[in-house]
């Protein structure tokens, strides 16, 4: 999308309007011009006084709620500096760091409303669904799958086919499988990204070429999601945009 | 009725209550950063019936408009550590944070009828028209109202459908049967408008 493009769906952006795609082109064109971070903070606000001008009383039972909520949640940890100066400092061009946070957005945005199944039966049934897809070690799937805390998350990929991912954190593993992706030529590869607080770290690439693949993830660390993206053949240290793919790795 | 002599159980006993200081949300939301409980609740007193009417108004039903506040809410307490002041106000972050969690809901549900948002287009053209039974911010309200008014209808009706119908750019398209450069001029130009007319960030 072109910076000119991008910058005509600022509006659209503060409505949360935008696909999610659009929404992280322009937070990418936001991030690298000054004039427009101002326009989006002030429509930003425009916005939530519309938001704020409907008020109902709620029900008398949602405060015990909330607060019955509150006490047992923990609060998350406050944000890591990286994506801070991102924010802070948007005049310095910074290529790494606004893909990073890109992709962040992008992870976060596709993370929100999309189906989790939960059940172990429906966890199987996904599975058998997608049996086509080759399976890396039987024993160690097998094992996964079983984990009480297992869970399957399938996430659409953009442009066509899924990602389904089965995560136990209390395993720190994950199996993912690719079906059905869109065509690529012998000179490019899907890739895919841990990522921790908004930092992709590369992991593994598949073959050139290949749109579909059943892989184990046995070292998933202090990873919150996974993201799946095109790269030149034999993969890449800092993902290329768009993210076709975020699934979210914690509850 | 207070002091001595017993009370019957539908007597409320008076007591000293401590000169209320307005406190707003960003000066609570630092503390609610900190782990503070109590802060929270007064966070909660001071936003809790405009994320429930703002989740209302988007998702119309009650239920899930509930646990949708309910969610928003929790999620305040949670992310109140990362919130950051340079980003806008502390009651602008929660709104925001609500309007997205809101559309989130609709958008899913949106997806699987289009009868569905046919029936909410028609009557979300006059939103300002429902009047809760029972309101706070009544010149928050008539501000924005007047500022609405200011509007033209075609940058009117693309700003309702797309904030409080939680439709994409390219759905409000659809609806109002319009090209989307249009619709994306419309809602920025009216988004401007409203700016200017209720003064944010001068």
């Amino acid at each position: 999308m072109k910076a000119e493009e991008a910058h005509t769906l600022v509006g659209a952006y503060v409505l949360d309007a935008l696909d999610d795609l659009e929404r992280v082109a322009v937070e990418r064109h936001v991030a690298d011009c000054m004039a427009c971070s101002t326009e989006v903070a002030e429509l930003r606000a425009t916005a939530a006084r519309l938001g704020g001008a409907t008020a109902v009383t709620p029900p008398s039972d949602l405060r015990t709620r909330v607060m019955s909520d509150v006490h047992r949640t923990r609060q998350e940890a406050p944000k890591p500096r990286v994506v801070e100066q991102m924010v802070a400092r948007p005049v310095v061009p910074r290529r790494r760091m606004w893909l990073v946070a890109a992709m962040a957005a992008a992870i976060t945005a596709v993370a929100v409303g999309s189906t989790t199944y939960v059940t172990q039966q429906r966890m199987i049934v996904a599975e058998r669904e997608r049996g086509t897809a080759e399976r890396a070690n039987a024993s160690r799937w097998e094992s996964l799958m079983t984990a009480p805390d297992a869970r399957v998350v399938v996430r659409d990929v953009t442009g066509g086919g899924r990602v389904s991912v089965v995560v136990s954190e209390q395993r720190g593993e994950a199996a993912v499988m690719m079906t059905d992706l869109p065509a690529v030529d012998r000179d490019h590869a899907y890739q895919l990204w841990l990522i921790t607080e908004g930092s992709p770290v590369p992991s593994d690439v598949m073959a050139a070429g290949q749109r579909a693949g059943t892989l184990l993830l046995n070292e998933l660390g202090a990873a919150d999601s996974l993201g799946v993206t095109l790269e030149p053949a034999g993969g890449s240290q800092v993902p290329t945009l768009p993210v076709l793919a975020g699934v979210p790795l914690r509850t | 009725m207070v002091d001595g002599g017993k009370r019957d159980e539908r007597t409320v006993p008076l007591r000293v209550v401590p000169r209320i200081e307005p406190v707003s949300a960003d000066e609570l939301l630092p503390l609610v950063a900190r782990g503070d409980e109590h802060a929270f609740e007064s966070l909660y007193d001071l936003v809790a019936a405009k994320v429930y009417g703002l989740c209302l108004r988007v998702i119309r039903d009650p239920a899930q408009a509930e646990e949708v506040a309910q969610e928003a809410l929790l999620e305040v307490w949670r992310t109140a550590t990362r919130y950051n002041g340079a980003q806008g106000s502390a009651m602008n972050w929660i709104f925001t944070l609500a309007h997205r969690r809101s559309v989130d809901r609709v958008r899913s549900a949106q997806a699987s009828s289009e009868r569905e948002r046919r029936a909410a287009a028609i009557t979300v053209t006059a939103p300002f028209d429902e009047v809760a039974e029972e309101v706070t911010g009544k010149l928050e309200r008539l501000a924005v109202r007047r500022c609405m008014k200011r509007l033209t209808d075609a940058q009117y009706e693309a700003i309702s459908l797309a904030y409080y119908g939680g439709y994409t750019y390219r759905q409000v398209a659809d609806l109002l049967d319009m090209g989307l450069p249009a619709v994306k001029t419309r809602i920025r130009d009216g988004l401007i408008r409203l700016r200017d007319c209720l003064e944010v960030g001068q």
